[in-house]
């Protein structure tokens, strides 16, 4: 083959070696312009319009004062698909609830310390707002409503999946502003979410830190790897807090429980209580049947989680069933 | 003869050999016989004899002897190849079915590229609001590039009127001995009538054998007149001494780095048909284009930076730098302004350099400047890292001298014209800040990753000018992908000089040529 025939022939390979770079950045670029899609709506929705009807509010009747007891009520979602997400006027239609019944938000920093017997500035009508999941829509719903009635909400986030800049979670960064705007605490939910792991041969599941794992190929994991596993997960959540800036002071416990409610090892449970006590303090776990009762000082704090069917209605019986001063 | 006995040559190389060594037959006649391109002929001549180098036995008496014929034999062809490109402008080249099939295929490829990028940027205006420097820069240069590309496929070179006005060529010339006889000659070639044709060749006070090789010239063809300086006065002082020297109608100058090709001349001075053209600037080629990595580059810039920007300034008539390669002044358009233009200053020194824009800038005031693509000149471009740096700091000084005069006039010509000029100023200032602002303050402070949708966007513009040569250039060869490599080399090495120039543009100094009367005064 001539020199020039080389020559021809190489020219004639730039045409395609040409499209390289753009096959090796396109998918940057491809994942570069979801992100600016994603930022671009990450912007906090406007509250929408609702009126408290007089029927509710004669409905809605004032409730006893703080008496040692704390309601903390918990969104899985806001304006997702889902049994377990609320829509955005639900959401509205329960915090203008709370405040038509004279609550007071707390701080995550307040239950801590209301927790650990420490002055806590207890407002006359205490209720701690959470929102799991760490998910951006969470914040484009809420931010306003909270901030049309003053409120202040904790969100537990899944420190690993949040710094893997999961799209359809906040980011660090956002975290950070929204501590920084008053209205929010950052926590953690473990470092995965609300995981759960196979639990025996016919594949059922169950939360991630209540049970020994099993595989195919080992079978239930041993109650030392549960306890690497798990002790691993909460220290890698605490570290994850630190290294952001967040002070952790509570946990919400993945899939609810810690073995408390079900479990496939007796020995699971008062280590886990223990781990989440040492490093966080406060466990957030589900309740039977999510009817809790207010939380105290002493035991495990159970949230009441507000799910697609959950109306203002039923926020208010529960609060008003469950009040101990009643 | 041994060489084309060779019998370890294959049976084509051998009858190659026989018949364009032994039998005289042309490249040309062998490739009409076989059915390929000229050069494709001469390429496989000089691998065949490097073949019968290396086949033969150098314990072989009879193969040295075949050596040394085949040595003889390229060395020959290799000098004679070397004096051809010196003394006359290249052949043109042609291009096969092949060629068309691969230039519309480069053509499919950077109408998609251009779309793709409009697309991108259409997606991501929006950004506006969240990077507004970073993503008004890029639009801007998006627009810029994608109308400059628009604007030239609608240009069309001025029509042949059948003119044929007096001519006169002004070749300045300091201490250029070895070019001046060569390039004085290269211009009598041209096809013009001879009786409307002179050449004004001035001595600019050489110390060398510039004005005896003027003169020998000038003793065989009465078309040629030689000035004499006593002493070096400047280039300016020449060019102008040239212009009142004669009374043609047109004045053309000629780099004498530059030779034209035949019809060159013929063909630039049709832009005169229309009466308020008041200069025409021609096509500039690059004439070393295989001497270094440097001038492959420079080849394809050269060419996007006439068939491009140039044609897209000739569709308002508003082209702002007639090459000083090659161009044509309507005589009554530069008188007026001829004593000015010898002796600009600016902040208070001489302007030495960037004849070429400045001349360029008392015309476009008040009358139009075309562009005449087929109007070819080809012309030596620096080829080491060195010169070339020099030459274009002294380009951007002039630039930016030259930039603030046209700044303040060309506001009065059409407004696309004007606009696509103040943004070609002030892009080159914005650029290096955008640069550093993306390439390092954000990767490393500004939280921004690596900074991939900036080199990407730099890659795509690149890949545009190179493939834009490609589908141009009649025959298509790999010398596209400098084009694309000369962009991110105007990124390293250029983008940064339009600071340093513009805090030096007080400088008299050529750099890349001897010192002339202009340095000489600025450095007293």
């Amino acid at each position: 083959m001539t020199r020039a025939r080389l020559k021809r022939g190489g020219a004639l390979l730039l045409l395609p070696l040409s499209v390289l770079p753009f096959v090796l950045i396109g998918p940057a670029m491809v994942d570069s312009h979801r992100q600016f899609e994603r930022d671009k709506e990450a912007h906090a929705l406007p509250t929408p319009r609702l009126a408290i009807s007089p029927a509710e509010r004669a409905r809605w009747k004032p409730l006893p004062r703080f008496n040692g007891a704390v309601p903390v009520i918990a969104y899985e979602g806001v304006g997702e698909d889902g049994s377990r997400s609320v829509t955005h006027l639900q959401l509205a239609r329960q915090l203008a609830l709370l405040d038509a019944l004279g609550y007071d938000a707390i701080s995550i920093r307040q239950y801590s310390r209301w927790r650990r017997g420490e002055p806590a500035g207890m407002p006359q009508r205490p209720v701690l707002i959470t929102f799991d999941g760490g998910r951006l829509s969470s914040f484009r719903t809420a931010d306003r409503l909270l901030q049309r009635y003053g409120f202040r909400a904790t969100i537990f986030v899944p420190t690993a999946r949040i710094s893997e800049r999961d799209r359809a979670l906040l980011t660090w960064k956002e975290l950070h502003g929204m501590e920084r705007s008053g209205r929010w605490d950052v926590q953690a939910e473990g470092t995965r979410g609300d995981e759960r792991v196979v639990i025996g041969p016919d594949g059922a599941m169950g939360p991630a830190y209540a049970f020994r794992r099993y595989t195919e190929s080992d079978g239930a994991e041993t109650f030392a790897a549960w306890q690497a596993r798990v002790t691993r997960e909460v220290f890698d959540a605490r570290e994850d807090l630190l290294a952001h800036g967040f002070e952790p002071l509570a946990l919400s416990v993945p899939g609810g429980d810690y073995g408390r409610l079900a479990s496939n090892d007796g020995h699971i449970a008062p280590q886990v209580r223990d781990l989440i006590t040492t490093q966080f303090g406060v466990g957030f776990v589900r309740a039977p049947r999510n009817y809790p009762a207010y939380t105290k000082p002493a035991g495990d704090p159970a949230r009441f989680d507000l799910g697609r069917t959950t109306t203002a209605d039923d926020l208010y019986g529960w609060l008003r069933a469950k009040d101990p001063a009643r | 003869m041994a060489v084309v006995s060779d019998r370890a040559l294959d049976p084509g190389s051998r009858a190659l050999l026989d018949l364009t060594l032994r039998q005289g037959v042309s490249d040309e006649q062998v490739a009409k016989l076989v059915g390929a391109e000229p050069d494709d002929i001469a390429d496989r001549r000089a691998d065949a004899l490097e073949e019968v180098i290396e086949l033969a036995e150098p314990a072989d008496g009879e193969a040295e002897r075949v050596i040394a014929v085949a040595e003889r034999i390229l060395a020959e062809a290799r000098a004679a190849e070397d004096e051809r490109s010196e003394a006359a402008a290249p052949p043109r080249t042609t291009g096969n079915a092949l060629d068309l099939v691969l230039r519309l295929l480069a053509a499919g490829y950077l109408a998609l590229l251009l779309v793709a990028v409009i697309v991108y940027k259409a997606a991501f205006v929006e950004m506006l609001m969240v990077d507004p420097l970073l993503t008004a820069y890029g639009l801007v240069v998006c627009g810029y590039i994608v109308t400059r590309f628009v604007f030239s496929m609608v240009y069309r070179a001025p029509r042949d009127a059948g003119l044929e006005p007096r001519v006169a060529i002004v070749m300045p010339a300091f201490n250029e001995e070895e070019a001046i006889g060569r390039s004085l000659r290269s211009l009598l070639q041209v096809d013009y009538p001879h009786e409307k044709l002179e050449i004004v060749a001035v001595d600019d006070g050489s110390t060398d054998q510039t004005l005896a090789a003027m003169r020998a010239v000038a003793a065989d063809e009465p078309r040629v007149r030689v000035i004499a300086f006593g002493r070096n006065l400047g280039k300016r002082a020449a060019m102008a001494a040239g212009i009142r020297a004669t009374e043609a109608e047109v004045i053309a100058f000629v780099d004498s780095d530059s030779v034209l090709e035949p019809d060159a001349l013929r063909k630039l001075v049709q832009g005169f048909a229309d009466p308020k053209v008041g200069a025409v600037c021609g096509h500039a080629d690059v004439l070393n284009v295989g001497q270094s990595w440097l001038t492959r580059m420079q080849a394809v810039r050269y060419f996007v930076a006439f068939r491009v920007v140039k044609a897209a300034e000739s569709i308002f008539n508003t082209v702002t730098c007639c090459s000083g390669c090659f161009s044509a002044y309507r005589r009554e358009a530069i008188l007026p302004r001829l004593e000015w233009w010898e002796n600009q200053r600016f902040l208070g020194v001489q302007s030495t350099f960037g004849d070429d824009r400045s001349l360029t800038n008392c015309v476009l005031r008040d009358w139009r400047i075309k562009y005449h693509a087929n109007a070819v000149s080809h012309t030596a471009v620096p080829a080491t890292f060195h010169q070339f740096m020099r030459q274009q700091l002294r380009w951007k000084r002039s630039w930016t001298r030259e930039s603030l005069i046209v700044g303040r006039f060309v506001w009065r010509k059409n407004p696309l014209a004007s606009i696509a000029t103040y943004v070609g100023v002030v892009l080159p200032l914005v650029a290096p800040v955008i640069c550093v602002r993306t390439v390092v303050w954000q990767p490393l402070f500004g939280g921004g990753g690596v900074p991939l949708v900036y080199a990407l966007g730099v890659y795509a513009m690149a890949l545009g000018y190179g493939l834009y040569y490609a589908v141009r250039h009649p025959r298509y060869d790999h010398l596209w992908i400098f084009g694309v490599g000369f962009c991110f080399f105007y990124l390293a090495f250029l983008l940064w000089q339009t600071y340093f120039a513009m805090l030096t543009v007080r400088t008299t100094s050529w750099g890349t040529r001897p010192a002339t009367a202009g340095s000489h005064e600025a450095a007293a």
